[in-house]
């Protein structure tokens, strides 16, 4: 389980590269944060990052008629959303590789630890 | 509320009779917390449609709010909140003058009446009605304390703790207010019947009118 202050910067990255593969609903990204490891991320906390990245026009939002129930929002990734994942992309490179590096260096020891 | 709030208003409240009772409450909660922000009428109804399609997907999948909303509600509904345009001084004056001519020919509609009742028991001024000293801070004082009443009761959505103190507080208020009739009672000036009832209507009329063209 990756503790909820780690995951705050990075979900909004992986929130738009989850959005670039195709248009989703809240409840779909939710179910892929999952399948990639991110454990249960409650649709609760991805409305309030859907509406950010709405405001800053990263992402696009349609009702659509879902196949059971009510019309859901469903996104896609704006021009403005694409360059946005692109700066996450890099950002998260670096900083990777600068704590991958850190932890070579210093021993890395829960890794030890486990194997 | 403009036409569009209205419909968006009136959608959701359908939507949301497909929630179970478990999340009926929950939204409510939710609903009543918005309903203080500071954020348009417009955007509490966006909101609102939002949520309560996440809740009706949630109840369709068997779901509990705990799950798709998280533990805490408030914590949900401030993050929501930080992420919504504010309202403007100006558009928060004019609301507060929207709903104190709204409440204002209210009590003076009440007023109205309890000078009805006096004609048929006899004992009336009819067709002038006296107004009072304490006519006059009461409307005020009213008027006032509904309006922050209703805010601290939104604010308050999720905290069960806060709901003592709020009937308290109502029940101060209007001893206040009975006292304030019975002590302040000279008559100040007299105004003819007339004028009330057209008073109100018009107070009532630049309410709406407000309602339905200004505040968008």
């Amino acid at each position: 389980m990756i503790p909820s202050q780690m995951l705050k910067g990075t979900l909004e990255g992986c929130i738009l590269a989850i959005i670039s593969k195709k248009e989703t609903y809240g409840y779909e990204i939710s179910e892929e944060l999952n399948k990639y490891g991110f454990g249960k991320v409650a649709e609760g906390t991805i409305y309030p990052l859907l509406l950010r990245l709405e405001k800053n026009k990263s992402i696009s939002a349609v009702f659509r008629q879902s196949e059971v129930g009510p019309k859901r929002k469903y996104y896609s990734l704006t021009d403005v959303g694409k360059k946005e994942l692109l700066t996450f992309e890099e950002s998260y490179a670096e900083l990777s590789n600068a704590v991958s590096k850190l932890l070579r260096e210093t021993g890395g020891h829960s890794i030890e630890q486990t194997n | 509320m403009n036409k569009q709030t209205k419909q968006l208003l009136n959608e959701n409240n359908t939507l949301a009779k497909q929630l179970k009772e478990n999340y009926s409450s929950v939204l409510t909660d939710i609903v009543v917390y918005i309903r203080s922000a500071n954020i348009s009428e417009y955007q509490q109804e966006v909101v609102r449609r939002d949520i309560t399609q996440i809740m009706v997907d949630g109840t369709r999948r068997g779901d509990s709010p705990e799950n798709i909303i998280g533990e805490d509600y408030k914590v949900f509904c401030d993050n929501v909140l930080g992420e919504l345009p504010k309202i403007k001084t100006t558009h928060k004056i004019i609301t507060f003058v929207r709903t104190a001519f709204c409440c204002l020919a209210l009590l003076i509609t009440i007023r109205f009446c309890f000078v009805l009742i006096d004609l048929f028991l006899g004992e009336t001024t009819w067709p002038y009605f006296p107004v009072t000293t304490g006519d006059l801070i009461n409307i005020g004082l009213i008027i006032c304390f509904s309006i922050a009443w209703v805010q601290a009761l939104c604010k308050n959505a999720f905290n069960a703790s806060s709901n003592n103190k709020l009937i308290l507080s109502l029940v101060v208020m209007m001893l206040v207010s009975i006292f304030i009739n019975l002590f302040l009672n000279k008559a100040l000036f007299t105004v003819h019947g007339v004028v009330v009832i057209v008073s109100a209507f018009v107070l009532f009329i630049v309410s709406k009118l407000i309602d339905q063209r200004v505040l968008l």
